[in-house]
Parts: C-alpha cells; sequence; structure tokens
C-alpha cells in the first residue's frame, strides 16, 4: 500500500470522516481519534483525550508524600518504575534525603527489568497491531518471568510501589539475583527468535519501513522523547546525559535509529530503537547485579516525612521517554502541587502533524509504534 | 575597573543560571525580573514578554525542547519557595507569598544539555498571558491543560479548548478554591427519577405502572398529577 503513496490521485475521492475508537483495539488505551480522509489518504487527524483522567494533579495534592507513589504508578501502568523513580527524585532532593547505595543498585536492576517488561510488551502488541499474533504470545511468556521476579521483591505484580522516598521496599536478595540470572539466559537466547520472527520479517519490513516518519525537528519541537526521538538518530538518553541514580556508573550503548531499513525516524526504525534497548538493558542488569551489595541498608525512611518549602523539576527516562515531576513543596505533610510531564501526550500532540498525508490503515502501524499508554496521557 | 569590583567575579564564577539571567536581563531589561535560586532555579519573566524571551532562548540559547509547562495556584502557600539567606537565624520565617496564579516553563536544550525554569506571575483574576505555542509546538497541549485545569488564557493560541476534563465541565479543578462538585452539573437539567421510581425499583421501567404504584401508596407524582 505504502508504494502507491506516490499515485495519490489513485485515491482520490470524497471526504469520509472516520471516528475511530475510543474503544478501538490498537488505540493501547482508551483514545479517540476523528480522522477525516480523503479516499484513503488522510487529511485531518485529531486525537480526543481525557477519557481515562483521573485528575492524579488534583489527588496528590491531598495525600502524604509517600502515598503519592501509588498514584504514579498508575499513570504508565505498564512500567511503573519509571514513574516512580522521577517522582522519588524530586522528593529526596526537596528533602535532602540521601539513598543508600544497596538501594541505589536496587532501582536499577527494577527500572531496567521494566524496561525490558515494557518492550516487551510494545513488541507484541506492536505485533498484534499489523496483524501478527504470534509474536505476542512470545514476548508475554517472557515478559511474565520479569514479572515473577518483580512479584518477588515488590509482591505485586503490575503496580509495585516499589521504589520509595529514600531508597526501596525491599532489597533483591539471592534468590532475586538468581532469578534475574536466569531470566538473562533465557532471554539471550530469544532475541534472535524476535529478530527472525519479526524485526527481519520482509512483511513486516515492508508493512512497517518508511511508514510513519517522525523528523528530527518535529520531534523536538513536540518534546517528543525516549526511543522516539532516538530513532530520528538523536543520541539523547538521560541515563546517559543527565546522570541519576547510579548510571554513570555502568557500561551501555545508547540506541538510535540505525536507518537499516526505511529511514530515520519511521516505525521499524522505532521498533529496533525498543529490541536494541532491550539488550543493552540486560547488559546494564548483568552489571548491576554482580556490583549489587548483599548487605547494608537499602530503605532512608522517614517516617511523618514534612518536605520544607521548596520546589523542583525531576526527570527519568522510563520505557517511554522523559517523565518529568514538578513538585512544590510547602513545609507540610503532603505536597502542595504535583505536576506530571508524560512523554506520551507530548508525542501524541504532534499526531495531528506527522499523522497527517499518510493513507488510513497507516494511522494504526504509527500508533503502536510510538508505544503510546493512555493512563499516561490522561493521568 | 577596580580591583574590588572584579574580585567578587574571579572567586566566584557564575553558576549557568546567572549567566543566562545576565544575559537575558541585557536583552530584555525590566521585563526580566529575579533570579530566584530554589531546589531548582527559575527566572522571573513579565508575562507579556514571555514569547519574546522564549523565541529569544530557542534562537540565540539554543534551547531546543519545552519539557514541562505547569500551572499553579499559590492561594494557601504559606511561604515562597525562596531558600534563606546563608546565615540566617533559625527563627527567621520564609517571606510570605502573595496569592497568584503563574506558569512555569521547564525548558531545555538537547544539543547544548542546559535546562531553564521560567516562571510568569499572573493576576488571580484574571491570568491572562501569550502563548508559546508558536514557540515550541508542544505547548499548544500543555496550555490547554492549564486552561482546562485553571483557567488560564493564551492568547493567539491557535485552539483553546479544554482538553482533558469534558467540554462543558464546570470550573478549574487545580485551583485551590475550587470546590468539588457533588455532582456531573451537566446532569443537573437531567429528570430527577420520582419517589415512588426509587421507592419501587420494578416499576421503574414503565411510567405508568410507577404512577399507579404511587398512588397504591398515597404519594402524589409528576405523572399521576
Amino acid at each position: 500500500m505504502r508504494r502507491l503513496n506516490g499515485n495519490r490521485h489513485f485515491f482520490e475521492g470524497d471526504t469520509l470522516f472516520v471516528n475511530m475508537g475510543p474503544q478501538h483495539p490498537s488505540t493501547h488505551g482508551v483514545l479517540r481519534l476523528l480522522i477525516e480522509t480523503d479516499g484513503e489518504v488522510v487529511t485531518k487527524a485529531e486525537p480526543k483525550i481525557g477519557y481515562l483522567h483521573r485528575c492524579f494533579e488534583k489527588s496528590a495534592e491531598g495525600v502524604s508524600w509517600e502515598g503519592v507513589i501509588p498514584y504514579t504508578d498508575r499513570m504508565d501502568y505498564v512500567g511503573p518504575i519509571g514513574n516512580e523513580w522521577p517522582y522519588c527524585l524530586a522528593v529526596e532532593r526537596l528533602a535532602g534525603i540521601e539513598v543508600p547505595e544497596r538501594g541505589e543498585y536496587c532501582r536499577v536492576i527494577a527500572a531496567e527489568l521494566q524496561r525490558i517488561a515494557s518492550h516487551l510488551l510494545a513488541f507484541g502488541t506492536y505485533g498484534l497491531d499489523i496483524g501478527a499474533i504470534t509474536p505476542f504470545l512470545h514476548a508475554f511468556r517472557d515478559r511474565e518471568k520479569v514479572l515473577d521476579i518483580l512479584e518477588y521483591v515488590s509482591g505485586a505484580r503490575l503496580l509495585y510501589n516499589y521504589i520509595r522516598i529514600g531508597g526501596v521496599v525491599r532489597p533483591f536478595d539471592e534468590k532475586a539475583t538468581a532469578m534475574i540470572r536466569d531470566f538473562l539466559s533465557d532471554l539471550a537466547t530469544r532475541l534472535p527468535e524476535y529478530h527472525q520472527l519479526l524485526s527481519y520479517n520482509n512483511i513486516f519490513i515492508e508493512r512497517t519501513a518508511g511508514v510513519g516518519v517522525i523528523t528530527r525537528d518535529q520531534a523536538l519541537t513536540y518534546n517528543i522523547t525516549g526511543p522516539n526521538l532516538r530513532a530520528t538518530g538523536i543520541e539523547w538518553d538521560l541515563r546517559r546525559n543527565d546522570p541519576y541514580g547510579f548510571y554513570d556508573r555502568f557500561e551501555f550503548d545508547v540506541a538510535v535509529g540505525t536507518g537499516e531499513h526505511g529511514v530515520l525516524g519511521d516505525c521499524w526504525n522505532r521498533y529496533i530503537v525498543r529490541l536494541i534497548e532491550i539488550e543493552e538493558s540486560m547488559r546494564i542488569l548483568e552489571q548491576a547485579i554482580t556490583m549489587l551489595p548483599t548487605d547494608g541498608p537499602f530503605w532512608n525512611y522517614k517516617r511523618n516525612l514534612k518536605v520544607p518549602p521548596g520546589e523542583t523539576y525531576a526527570r527519568a527516562e522510563s520505557a517511554r521517554g522523559e517523565v518529568g515531576f514538578y513538585v512544590v513543596a510547602n513545609g507540610e505533610l503532603k505536597p502542595f502541587r504535583v505536576k506530571a510531564k508524560s512523554p506520551c501526550f507530548c508525542a501524541l500532540s504532534g499526531f495531528p502533524e506527522y499523522g497527517t498525508g499518510m493513507l488510513l490503515a497507516d494511522v494504526v502501524a504509527t500508533l503502536g509504534s510510538i508505544d503510546i499508554v493512555l493512563g499516561e496521557v490522561d493521568r | 575597573m577596580t580591583e574590588s569590583e572584579s574580585a567578587p567575579a574571579a572567586t566566584e564564577p557564575l553558576t549557568p543560571e546567572e549567566e543566562l539571567f545576565r544575559a537575558l536581563k541585557e536583552e530584555f531589561g525590566e521585563a526580566i525580573r529575579e533570579l530566584v535560586s530554589a531546589a531548582s532555579p527559575y527566572i522571573v519573566v513579565e508575562p507579556a514578554r514571555i514569547r519574546d524571551v522564549a523565541f529569544h532562548l530557542r534562537d540565540a540559547f539554543g534551547f531546543d525542547s519545552l519539557m514541562c509547562l505547569s500551572g499553579i495556584d499559590t492561594l494557601g502557600q504559606k511561604h515562597s519557595t525562596k531558600p534563606l539567606p546563608p546565615g540566617s537565624p533559625r527563627s527567621a520565617k520564609p517571606e510570605p507569598i502573595g496569592e497568584e496564579i503563574a506558569v512555569v516553563y521547564h525548558i531545555g536544550s538537547v544539543t547544548t544539555r542546559r535546562k531553564v525554569a521560567l516562571r510568569a506571575p499572573l493576576d488571580r483574576r484574571t491570568p491572562r498571558l501569550p502563548s508559546v505555542s508558536s514557540v515550541w509546538k508542544v505547548a499548544a497541549w500543555h496550555e490547554r491543560e492549564a486552561f482546562d485545569m485553571f483557567g488560564i488564557v493564551f492568547e493567539d493560541h491557535p485552539n483553546l479548548t479544554r482538553i482533558l476534563c469534558p467540554e462543558d465541565w464546570v470550573g478549574h479543578p487545580l485551583r485551590k478554591d475550587y470546590e468539588m462538585p457533588k455532582r456531573y452539573a451537566a446532569w443537573e437539567h437531567a429528570r430527577r427519577p420520582s419517589a415512588a421510581e426509587l421507592a419501587e425499583p420494578e416499576s421503574r421501567v414503565a411510567g405508568e405502572d410507577a404512577s399507579r404504584a404511587a398512588e397504591k401508596n398515597g404519594i402524589t407524582t409528576e405523572n399521576s398529577r
């Protein structure tokens, strides 16, 4: 279908309005797209959001500093560790709380496991979006193991509430590191399978290469971050460029779009960046579990925490990009204002621009490749 | 230049924020009010000039991305977030803060890796300032959110409508004086179920049955009248 893009007259016809969603399986949540098409070509696309709006920011003003963390979990519910961390970073900076070394390593391990789980989900559901069912089953089989490990340390399978202000709630012990070693050796044998199954599958390449291109300038002006930015060839990763936690102690490469197929910034490159990131996360995990101290404090817990007046903006690299928290403290037991910056919100705001001019069938391919989670868009 | 004037500059190199603040001050003068050194330092800017400052930051300093744009209502915020000057006594209280609605811009650069925060304080009754969506396109949605949550009006915005709340929502939820509604305001006009309908759930379906049941119970309803 992509090849016919050049012959636009082929599709010219009456204008048709398509209301996609809010309950559409490939919108990854509850998103409504108002699409105007000329034949098969999208001439206007407007996302309507807010269906999952819970006013997280209002709720956060009514609970204790610790109590906000479960709410942040529920923003990006397939990668909650990535939301907990920047919030805790902001509060720790305001309150001047130091995180013990063991806690910092546990955070890195949890965040990288989460990144792998989230990217596996993105890999599987992206296959589903464009009609490949098998990758989804494979991805969920492996994602299950990550959930098992995180369940072992945090007690929850999806919304962990694991990273706390001043550390983590429970450290990774010997059994957990053994589970991680098993998982890593398993995943190392699976990745080539994934590449065979999807990445270098001709049908998949035909379907995604050159489709839904986001240019560098668009990525910057819409502040699109994470794998979607790196797919355009810009080497920007907060773990490397604005290090937080212990990320400056690890050896890893920043995954960028390869341009092997299609052009930089298209669906295929966004997809491959995630798979390369899984490999890099595995590298970080291998280093982290050998460096992890086996004893010592892991949580610098403060009871009835009161944060002195101040304000700060902290950010961290989640699986979807830069998650930021603007936190204002008033010297009380609860936050005065918490504002969450969501990477998916920014990425979706550019959809009217980069979504126009593509074929209607490519809308789903593009939406799937930017890997949005509507829980985070609407908050 | 005498020695005493140049001495402080030599001993204490300027922080990136101070450097930027001086450069902006030179360009915009009075519109750049002050530099506040909170945990994340910010520059207070005259709201009417915010778009000019934003354009200058993007084009002259390479701040290519707007990381975050937040509204904030300081009603009830007892203290300013400014830290106390060093060496102040233990009993010293932070200075009180006025009641204002402000917009805070967190701006970053992928090329130079610098960060800066701007703050535009607004009048609480009529919060208005120019939109920066022509500088960074992502601002369009952030500003719609600030309009939705705080009622801040952004001039020259391409489409200033509610984004997260429904279009018929009343009030701006994140304002500190917002009262949580008991029910969804758009439902106020909907017909309320009559007393009989509430009393006998089975008869809710058919209105006639409801009025008959009501007559039996001696209740006057709209239908039986």
